[in-house]
């Protein structure tokens, strides 16, 4: 039918927005979150709790959240945002240590992927996090702007100043993107 | 390579890597996290660290000491000692005043808070709350800020981390009559300070301990988990009062008893019906020494932070040891931060002397260098250390085979050989952390348990082997021992696993290591190597300790258990009788006695081997500014009344301070 109503049969009553389905969202996002997470953690384990909290918020306020006109995003700034507190990810490790499960293998990265990971992590905050957005997702800079809820300029300016950075730490020329 | 085309690998590289990852079924993870937390009754400690952790340094502290001043321009100051920091050498500044050198009445401190107001918070059953101030709903995100005005009935002492009065005065004990058993059942008895009242002069009274346990414990309230575990301990049909007397039953004898009421609310102040909803940016009625003023949030908490005010409570009730009243403080500006908030960002704030004190939880030990040299910037860094301790253990499993066939972790000798082998004197030289005394020691300093000692003897190693090698008509020398070693690839994990795999090797063993984030999930649990590393939070004093001892359980159901050494048979069956007695002693004294019988068994048997204590964090402070600072993790602010600022002394003490 195209669109769902609200409990009648005839097209002429009013169509009520559905809640999207909070389940697909989850299987749909969840990797790419985990992924983001452990890059900027390294610890696969509280990346995966870090995730896991970004949806459990979610799920708790899905009602509003799925009505955002970005949920996606929303769960990245959330997933981002704990996992550059230190706090926080201690927290996350210490769960970690407590939990004995069976989970996911995560296949190691390269040595070259690692090193480049671990000098993100030495950046601030929101340059690493601009950083893991723009080369994990390709995400544009208008798009980083908009999870992140900071302006275009001031995404350039993260990433460029990102950029900047690890070049001289790679010893290699920044050149313009 | 340009760092872009770097970039853009390596991107691409975590793609392939995260595409591992699967989402587990989310409501099995939130019944998983309830799970462990019920599981982690042993891990009280871990959970309670956040939130319950002493202070008694205003019991056992020397004064606030700065050194006798030059009389020209010059002004040195020490930083203050306690039983629990250690402090870097002597900062010196130079200043043309003359700062006092006993603590003095006046000023308003600046204090960089690990307490969050941003994005609120996730705990370990998994719920979701709004950031919040309210120490009841989340304890561990609110106790820096909370401590300053919720009073709880005890403290704890961390020298020792035993419970000292506060608003409950004595503790109750079974030596003192406080506790009372008969018939299995346990009945304790609070005697409440007949000074202690909130800040409009109304008593503290029963009434307010009753209306505390029916907030935690209200099912439709959001209360933290581990303070609802807690307190469950309380059989609530049994919980009167009258005045300053609370009484009350345990529902089963447990030494956690002493960690009941941590906060306290007052009852004709607040409202339950609007409990949850009410306090989360601004608290209730104090009963502390600073009363809430105002809180200004930050529109960018990262870099910036809001800033919640406080200020002297006229109708605070403790006193110094000279008798004044206090607190010496006029008022504290909590500075509180967002969750993206890093270690160059706070240092960079504290540098520019925007804060006077950066409490533990934004420093990162590991990232002190943009902190800069404390000694040529005049401030002082104060390491803070908790009951984090790294260890190993023996896996006696016959899984083990499938990596080390030739796995002798079955014989006692090669087990106390492989521990003489390790040097962990030399692993806390190469981590820069202090070596465990011992596990009792950890969560409790003044316990001192003199059982490990006998590994520290390298020289022991070749004895034991050869000893070993005639029992079992082995030669060592021509087919060495043989070890497989895994951990977590955390930093430290892998500085303290190459070591003691390097001291393995140079005692004649063939050493393989592991290292992998899969180690909790698949290598503990499934035993595949025959020694493992991890680290364990102690907690605090013997409490803790009591169901620590619970982890090394061998006889726990096999859903629960966290290592089996079964097989070493009378011992372990001895340890398991000990780990049933500790949950529900009572009695400090016999306590301490199963505490050190179980490490003993532990130790002469060679089943597990602390190593070192873990520092989580770092507490720069500008000397002039702030004195009296204790560092102790999740409870930072606990001698809040006992700050001062030799800077800001006044000359005049606040109206009411003179002695009692």
């Amino acid at each position: 039918m195209g669109r769902q109503s609200n409990g009648g049969t005839g097209d002429d009553l009013p169509v009520v927005r559905s809640t999207p389905d909070f389940g697909a969202f989850y299987r749909r996002e969840y990797a790419a979150v985990a992924t983001l997470t452990m890059v900027l953690t390294r610890n696969a384990a509280a990346a995966e709790d870090l995730a896991q909290d970004a949806f459990l918020r979610a799920h708790r306020d899905w009602d509003k959240v799925a009505r955002f006109e970005n949920p996606e995003g929303w769960v990245r700034r959330v997933a981002t945002n704990l996992a550059m507190s230190r706090f926080r990810r201690m927290r996350a490790e210490g769960r970690a240590l407590l939990r004995l499960s069976p989970r996911t293998v995560v296949d190691a990265m390269s040595p070259e992927a690692t090193e480049f990971w671990a000098e993100v992590r030495r950046l601030p905050g929101r340059q690493a996090q601009v950083v893991a957005l723009h080369y994990v997702e390709d995400r544009s800079v208008d798009e980083i702007a908009a999870i992140l809820g900071i302006t275009s300029g001031s995404v350039k300016t993260h990433l460029h100043r990102a950029r900047q950075t690890l070049a001289s730490r790679f010893g290699t020329r920044e050149e313009a993107p | 390579m340009n760092s872009d085309d770097r970039g853009h690998n390596a991107g691409a590289d975590a793609r392939r890597a995260g595409a591992g990852f699967s989402p587990p079924d989310l409501e099995k993870t939130i019944r998983r996290r309830r799970r462990s937390k019920a599981l982690g009754v042993v891990f009280s400690s871990a959970l309670a660290l956040l939130i319950v952790v002493g202070i008694s340094a205003l019991f056992m502290r020397t004064e606030p000491e700065v050194a006798p001043a030059d009389t020209t321009t010059t002004t040195t100051l020490s930083p203050e000692t306690t039983a629990t920091t250690t402090t870097e050498p002597a900062a010196t500044t130079t200043t043309v005043a003359v700062l006092p050198t006993e603590p003095a009445y006046g000023g308003v401190v600046k204090v960089a808070s690990n307490t969050d107001m941003m994005y609120g918070y996730t705990d370990i059953d998994g719920t979701y709350q709004a950031p919040t101030i309210n120490p009841l709903i989340d304890p561990s995100n609110a106790a820096d800020v909370a401590r300053l005005t919720v009073p709880g009935a005890f403290r704890l002492d961390p020298g020792t981390g035993e419970a000292m009065p506060w608003v409950v005065n004595p503790i109750p004990t079974t030596g003192n009559g406080g506790v009372v058993v008969e018939d299995g059942k346990a009945t304790v008895t609070y005697q409440i300070n007949p000074e202690a009242v909130w800040a409009d002069g109304t008593p503290i009274t029963a009434d307010d301990f009753i209306f505390t346990y029916q907030l935690i414990m209200n099912d439709d309230l959001p209360a933290r988990g581990n303070l609802r575990e807690i307190h469950s301990l309380i059989d609530g049909e049994t919980l009167s009062g009258n005045g300053k007397t609370v009484t009350f039953q345990l529902t089963h004898p447990d030494p956690r008893y002493e960690r009941l009421f941590p906060w306290l609310v007052p009852a004709h102040a607040v409202e339950a019906e609007t409990f949850a909803d009410n306090w989360n940016d601004h608290l209730w009625l104090s009963g502390g020494p600073f009363v809430f003023d105002n809180y200004e949030p930050s529109s960018s908490p990262d870099t910036s932070p809001g800033v919640i005010y406080f200020s002297r409570n006229d109708n605070y009730w403790e006193y110094d040891d000279s008798g004044n009243r206090l607190p010496y403080l006029d008022g504290v500006e909590m500075q509180v931060f967002g969750p993206a908030l890093t270690t160059p960002t706070t240092s960079t704030w504290f540098g520019t002397k925007s804060t006077d004190v950066v409490l533990p939880g934004l420093i990162d030990p590991f990232s002190r260098g943009s902190l800069g040299d404390p000694e040529e910037q005049g401030f002082v860094l104060t390491p803070s250390w908790d009951s984090l301790f790294e260890m190993i253990g023996f896996e006696m499993r016959d899984s083990r085979f499938e990596v080390n066939p030739k796995s002798l972790n079955a014989e006692l000798l090669y087990r106390q050989a492989v521990l003489s082998a390790i040097d962990r004197n030399a692993i806390s030289e190469e981590t820069g952390f202090p070596v465990a005394p011992s596990i009792a020691a950890t969560a409790s300093p003044g316990l001192d348990i003199d059982v490990w000692q006998q590994y520290d003897d390298p020289a022991r190693t070749e004895d034991l082997l050869a000893e070993l090698g005639d029992a079992i008509g082995r030669d060592f020398s021509t087919e060495p021992p043989t070890a497989s070693y895994t951990s977590s690839p955390g930093d430290e994990t892998i500085v303290i696993g190459d070591a003691a795999a390097a001291q393995l090797e140079a005692a004649g063993w063939d050493v393989t290591t592991e290292y992998t984030w899969d180690f909790f999930n698949i290598n503990l649990p499934e035993g595949r190597n025959d020694i493992f590393a991890m680290r364990l939070f102690a907690g605090d004093g013997l409490a803790d300790l009591a169901h620590l001892i619970s982890f090394f359980d061998p006889a726990l159901p096999e859903d629960e258990i966290y290592f089996d050494w079964s097989a070493v048979g009378e011992p372990a069956e001895r340890y398991a009788e000990i780990a049933a007695e500790a949950q529900t002693t009572l009695d400090p004294n016999r306590l301490e006695e199963l505490v050190v019988e179980a490490e003993t068994i532990l130790a002469d048997n060679a089943i597990v081997y602390p190593l070192v204590r873990r520092q989580v964090s770092l507490m720069p402070y500008w000397p002039e500014r702030i004195q009296g600072v204790i560092p102790l993790q999740g409870w930072n602010t606990a001698t809040a009344a006992w700050w001062w600022s030799p800077a800001q002394a006044g000359d005049a003490s606040p109206a009411g301070s003179e002695g009692n």
